[in-house]
């Protein structure tokens, strides 16, 4: 069984929601977001968002890459990659570039992969 | 020209030992002034707002964190700077300029270099580096002041550390942009702007809760001071927002730093009123 993390952070520019903290409402951050307590709404980082094992979003999440060990009801978008770990429980659908999933990721939805995005610029402006 | 405003209180008369040869340092450098010395609590505020109207352009603070906060609030030129030689018994905004003593204060000033930052208000109060709640903003009350030998000291962190273990943690409650709701049992908490603490970093509120620290944690806080900048680095939740509403059960009372100013509940929010710093190093 996994444990619990102990999040220390310095006071900055990221967004951490501690174990026992509760959130109502939607919470958006520029940057990361991480969340080892209760979230009622939806979240939605510019950068990564990590959800640890006492982590619970009752919510949509849409960030960048998107580490999920904690519980989640919710639709998942992820510019980027996301990855279930062996704590997870998730239920809704995920829409993501990349996926891995951990053995024991308890997991109920369905996936749908977004094809990554041309990095060259267009054949036709050439 | 330069405006020296001296709290001859700060620092346990600091600014009496060391007058002398301050007045020669600056001297030295070619950036002598006019110094006056406050009297009170306040007087900082009515001393650099005078200043801004005789038509100075750089205010320095010869104190410490009160002292500082107080010339902010006096301050209401968007082209005047704030410089700051510290000698108080509570130097952070200094510190977080990056001046560790009076000595590299008076290079700083010369060199001049400034960094703008936005000002948060909290009622009629503007600070820029920590409004406060919780377990530091109450120990100063709860304790008697320290006698200074060792025995004194030895008791005094004694006290202090059961003060910090039976402290019981406050349920609060704050609203950020009229958009979520953060409820949280809170053994600090702590406002400031993140551009302060981050200078890479937009002008905006940072909220950091310290919850429960360990017994170890609380030993290494009190030998520090026990001020905000150790709580932080203690912080288990943070987050960022322009405007924020502080409540708490029971009110509370908040400090702005280091002097309380209110009690909950309380509305705090990021201003377009700007202060200019003089700062060790300008960071891009």
């Amino acid at each position: 069984m996994a444990r619990a993390p102990h999040l220390v952070a310095m006071v900055g520019s990221d967004t951490i929601i501690g174990t026992g903290v509760e959130v109502e409402g939607a919470l958006g951050s520029a940057g990361d977001i991480t969340i080892d307590g209760n979230v009622n709404g939806a979240v939605t980082a510019g950068g990564n968002i990590t959800i640890g094992v006492n982590g619970q979003v009752d919510g949509n999440l849409m960030g960048v890459n998107i580490v999920i060990a904690g519980h989640i009801t919710g639709h998942i978008v992820a510019s980027g990659e996301t990855h279930l770990t062996e704590t997870c429980k998730l239920m809704g659908d995920i829409t993501t570039q990349l996926i891995t999933i951990d053995s024991g990721a308890n997991f109920l939805g369905t996936i749908k992969m977004q094809e990554q995005q041309r990095l060259l610029p267009n054949d036709d402006n050439e | 020209m330069y405006y020296y405003i001296i709290n001859p209180a700060a620092g346990h008369g600091a600014a009496h030992t060391i007058q002398d040869k301050l007045r020669n340092e600056l001297k030295s450098l070619g950036i002598g002034g006019e110094f006056v010395t406050t009297t009170g609590q306040g007087d900082a505020t009515r001393l650099a707002s005078q200043a801004i109207a005789k038509g100075y352009t750089t205010i320095v603070a010869v104190g410490g964190d009160e002292t500082v906060n107080e010339i902010i609030n006096g301050v209401t030129s968007d082209t005047a700077a704030i410089g700051v030689i510290p000698i108080g018994s509570t130097n952070q905004i200094a510190s977080q300029l990056g001046i560790s003593s009076w000595q590299q204060g008076c290079t700083v000033l010369a060199a001049r270099r400034i960094t703008e930052y936005a000002l948060i208000a909290a009622g009629d109060d503007f600070f820029l580096s920590s409004l406060t709640l919780g377990f530091e903003t109450e120990l100063p009350d709860s304790q008697p002041a320290p006698d200074t030998s060792l025995k004194g000291r030895v008791l005094h962190l004694r006290d202090s550390f059961n003060h910090a273990r039976n402290y019981k943690t406050i349920k609060c409650k704050i609203k950020v942009d009229d958009g979520y709701t953060v409820s949280a049992e809170v053994f600090s908490l702590c406002v400031t702007n993140q551009k302060f603490i981050n200078p890479t970093a937009p002008n905006e509120l940072s909220v950091s809760i310290t919850d429960r620290p360990s017994k170890r944690q609380i030993g290494n806080l009190l030998l520090r001071g026990g001020k905000a900048k150790s709580l932080g680095e203690l912080a288990t939740t943070n987050f960022q927002g322009k405007k924020i509403t502080l409540a708490a059960e029971p009110p509370i009372n908040v400090a702005i730093d280091g002097k309380i100013i209110a009690r909950t509940p309380l509305a705090i929010r990021l201003t377009n009123r700007r202060v200019r710093f003089i700062v060790e190093k300008v960071v891009a």
